[in-house]
């Protein structure tokens, strides 16, 4: 009886392995990194000059427009840190390229850090690309911050000059709609990272489980 | 004596620790108050005016000179004290919160008058006061009632204490770092606070956040700090006052809990409870830091509890000031010391009995030590690579036992990668390596570091050495402390000895009722290498981490990192030789009074003096 518990628990123990492994497997197999996504579309009321999203590390601001023939070469977002603050960390943006039929094509990331001598600044982040880019472009701006930093950037958008708020560097300035989506959470997988250790952590203990002798167990 | 008996002399005793506390409390400390004339004396500070003026008439002891005037920004002031002749006997400087609009000097001196200066002219009118009066401090009280409460628990209960030793440590470990809980308050003094605070608080919603004024003040450090109990409540109340969920700021984030944050789980789920209960802001940060302690006391105590050999050098590293602190306060070092060393602990009775087949609950009870230890601090689980030398006769079979040591260094390469590639955003260790580095210092890159650490190894090795073995000469010599309250200061150098020489004590000096036997040779020199090792893998990654590119000195590197490294370093001490003679009992009163007294003077000298005096 205490030899078959034993063995049932020897089976258990390499089944979960079994599980967490596959289910580290499927994930690195189809990975996505999704984003919870809010519609928000950058609507001034009355009187008010601009709008503000905090960039925390969990949160991804992606814009969504159209540059035509122009070719981009960098974006120039406006960003607030409030007057104490003095930032050292990273502005990251990541850029898709939206063919004719839809597809998204990943193109690179440019980063760049802020600026702390100022409190409000445009920080110019020049774009990775090989030929040109331009047309339909999905941009994610993103905020790193340094270790320990307490406070995050807002990102602006401002009525005072709409170009402004996110300026496209390059021949020509950008005139076109901008239809802001404001992803509020972006959906990391630690169980990812947690299959993978329970995975072996399941195989360490298994391995140390006699084969059904029936002496050592989880008993 | 019987329990019943013991019970009741305890009882007792804290009754009459009690009343002494009182006593010293009033006789000592209210002596003043109790034989001198109560007073309260006020000079008004005009707009404009740099400096105020308060003559007492005569030679008067002053407890306590409060400066009240609204300002909109900070300002430094200096108040001189004259005797009754004129002369100049005493000068006080401080600098008076915009937030508080009032400042509470502790003087304790006679004075016949003063002089307050401002550095800039405030634009209002305020109003300085000198006092002196009967002042009850309940954080004196509970010091000493904590002290001779302690001193007869364990002397009464001494048979007791002997045989389970984990639950001294516990009760030690509680009564200081509940009363550190206390005295702190509000004010952050420990390392990098208002980054742990950030995340407690963050970690403890699900989903929408919502940032009080009173946390944002202390997620961006600008929350006023205390510098004695009056401006303690002047805080408080600020605080309170502040912390309004009507003009919060709200805000979503992820609701899966990344592993770098599941050292706080215990505070952010105290700290819900606190919000649920709706208790006063400062007493839910309080009640936050008390998960942290629990959380701490629970894991030590099955360490010293698990442990087959040495409980008092266990206990002995377990009540280490520093990490007493770390506890108390927003830090994850209680999660990272306390996993790890009973991972550690349970690694060791594995090797002091290398012929017995090791059991899969305790593999996975290591494993899951070392795992949750290394949360916070990735590079740790190397630690777990002590696990590759146990002998093959620990598991079923020769097959198997290679095959556990290939899958353990992958658990340990899988945690080390994920510093620099999270797995869950798809991140590329390359680009962390080339963008990394700690932006407080200028020059840093870890991939600049690293090509410059290969291009000149030999040249590296030997300013790592330097360094290593410096620092610990340093520890002995005062040029360094060990011992550290983070921000409130350190007991002094020899109080590192104390402590050093007490882990020493438990480590070498074996009870002979005590099951005692060294390492092998092998396992010993296996442990120094490792403890090496570890030391010198801290070294690198603050060098590489926190330290220009080519810097000839690593700085950055703080004693508590090598806390998990203190148990692997003294078991390898360990010897059946040399025997205690004068009993189990007088071994641990020994051992437990002086790390409580130790605790408790640390609590004293950076505690009570600077601010309930």
């Amino acid at each position: 009886m205490k030899e078959w518990i034993s063995q049932r628990k020897r089976i258990g123990i390499w089944a979960g392995a079994a599980l967490a492994a596959l289910v580290f497997v499927l994930s690195s197999l189809f990975p996505k990194t999704t984003y919870r996504v809010v519609k928000y579309h950058v609507v001034l009321e009355e009187e008010e000059q601009e709008q503000d999203i905090v960039l925390t590390p969990e949160t991804t601001v992606l814009f969504s427009f159209s540059v035509g023939e122009v070719n981009v070469s960098g974006v120039q977002p406006c960003l607030d840190w409030g007057a104490e603050n003095c930032p050292s960390g990273v502005l990251c943006v990541d850029v898709w390229q939206v063919s004719a039929d839809g597809e998204q094509n990943y193109v690179g990331q440019g980063s760049a850090p802020l600026n702390a001598g100022l409190r409000r600044s445009y920080t110019y982040v020049a774009l990775p690309h090989e030929e040109t880019l331009c047309g339909e472009l999905i941009l994610a701006i993103r905020y790193t911050p340094a270790e320990g930093e307490a406070f995050y950037p807002s990102l602006v958008a401002t009525d005072r000059d709409m170009g402004e708020c996110l300026t496209v560097v390059d021949d020509e300035p950008y005139a076109g709609d901008l239809l802001m989506y404001y992803a509020s959470e972006q959906e990391t997988y630690p169980l990812l990272f947690d299959a993978k250790l329970v995975c072996l952590l399941l195989v360490c203990v298994a391995l140390t489980m006699d084969r059904g002798r029936g002496k050592e167990g989880l008993a | 004596m019987k329990k019943k008996q013991r019970a009741r002399m305890l009882f007792i005793l804290m009754a009459v620790a009690l009343v002494v506390s009182i006593l010293a409390e009033l006789f000592l400390f209210n002596r003043h108050a109790l034989f001198e004339e109560h007073y309260e004396m006020r000079s008004g500070i005009a707009a404009g005016s740099t400096e105020t003026v308060l003559d007492l008439g005569e030679e008067q002891y002053i407890k306590t000179v409060r400066i009240a005037v609204d300002l909109t920004e900070e300002a430094d002031y200096r108040l001189v004290l004259w005797d009754e002749q004129g002369n100049e006997i005493g000068v006080w400087e401080g600098r008076l919160s915009p937030q508080l609009g009032e400042s509470v000097i502790n003087l304790r001196t006679r004075a016949a008058g003063m002089v307050l200066t401002f550095s800039e002219a405030p634009e209002s009118d305020g109003m300085i006061t000198a006092a002196n009066f009967m002042e009850w401090s309940p954080y004196r009280i509970l010091f000493f009632w904590v002290l001779l409460g302690l001193a007869a628990w364990l002397w009464l209960w001494r048979a007791f204490v002997a045989e389970k030793p984990e639950y001294a440590f516990a009760a030690i470990a509680l009564t200081v770092g509940i009363h550190l809980i206390l005295m702190t308050g509000t004010n952050q003094i420990s390392y990098d606070e208002q980054t742990h605070v950030s995340k407690v608080w963050n970690l403890s919603y699900i989903g929408t956040v919502y940032d009080t004024e009173a946390v944002l003040e202390l997620k961006t450090l600008r929350a006023p700090r205390f510098n004695n109990r009056w401006e303690r409540e002047l805080t408080e109340s600020y605080l309170q006052g502040i912390h309004d969920y009507d003009t919060a700021e709200v805000y979503q984030q992820t609701k899966m809990i990344y592993y770098d944050r599941r050292a706080y789980l215990p505070m952010a789920l105290f700290m819900a409870v606190g919000r649920m209960l709706r208790l006063p802001f400062a007493v839910m940060l309080m009640l936050s830091k008390l998960g942290n302690l629990l959380m701490y006391t629970v894991v030590c105590f099955f360490a010293v509890r698990t442990a087959k050999q040495a409980k008092g050098l266990v206990a002995v590293l377990a009540l280490l000031p520093n990490s007493i602190f770390t506890a108390s306060q927003f830090c994850y070092d209680a999660c990272v010391n306390s996993f790890l060393l009973l991972g550690m602990v349970l690694a060791a009775n594995e090797f002091f009995a290398p012929k017995t087949r090791v059991r899969p609950r305790n593999v996975a009870a290591i494993l899951i030590c070392l795992i949750i230890g290394s949360y916070a601090k990735p590079v740790y689980i190397l630690m777990g690579c002590l696990l590759l030398f146990w002998g093959n006769g620990k598991f079923p079979s020769k097959r198997a036992a290679w095959l556990f040591r290939g899958v353990l260094m992958t658990l340990c390469l899988c945690m080390l990668y994920e510093i620099l590639a999270k797995s869950g955003t798809g991140g590329s260790a390359m680009v962390t390596l080339a963008n990394g580095g700690d932006t407080r210092m200028e020059g840093t890159n870890m991939l600049g570091q690293l090509k410059h650490i290969f291009s000149a190894p030999l040249s590296y090795t030997g300013q790592l050495l330097h360094a290593m073995f410096g620092r610990i000469v340093d520890w002995f010599n005062g040029k360094d402390q060990f011992l550290m309250y983070a921000y409130l200061g350190t007991p002094g150098t020899l109080c590192t000895w104390i402590f050093l020489g007490t882990a020493a004590l438990a480590a070498l000096v074996g009870c002979k009722e005590e099951q005692r036997s060294r390492l092998k040779t092998g396992d010993a020199v296996l442990f120094a290498v490792m403890v090496f090792g570890m030391s010198a893998v801290v070294w690198t990654v603050l060098y590489m981490s926190f330290n220009a590119v080519g810097s000839p000195v690593i700085v950055g590197v703080q004693n508590r990192y090598f806390t998990p490294m203190l148990f692997p370093f003294f078991v390898c001490f360990l010897n059946g030789r040399l025997v205690w003679k004068w009993g189990k009992e007088r071994y641990y009163q020994i051992l437990f009074g002086i790390m409580a007294g130790l605790l408790l003077y640390c609590n004293w000298r950076l505690g009570i003096v600077p601010y309930y005096l």
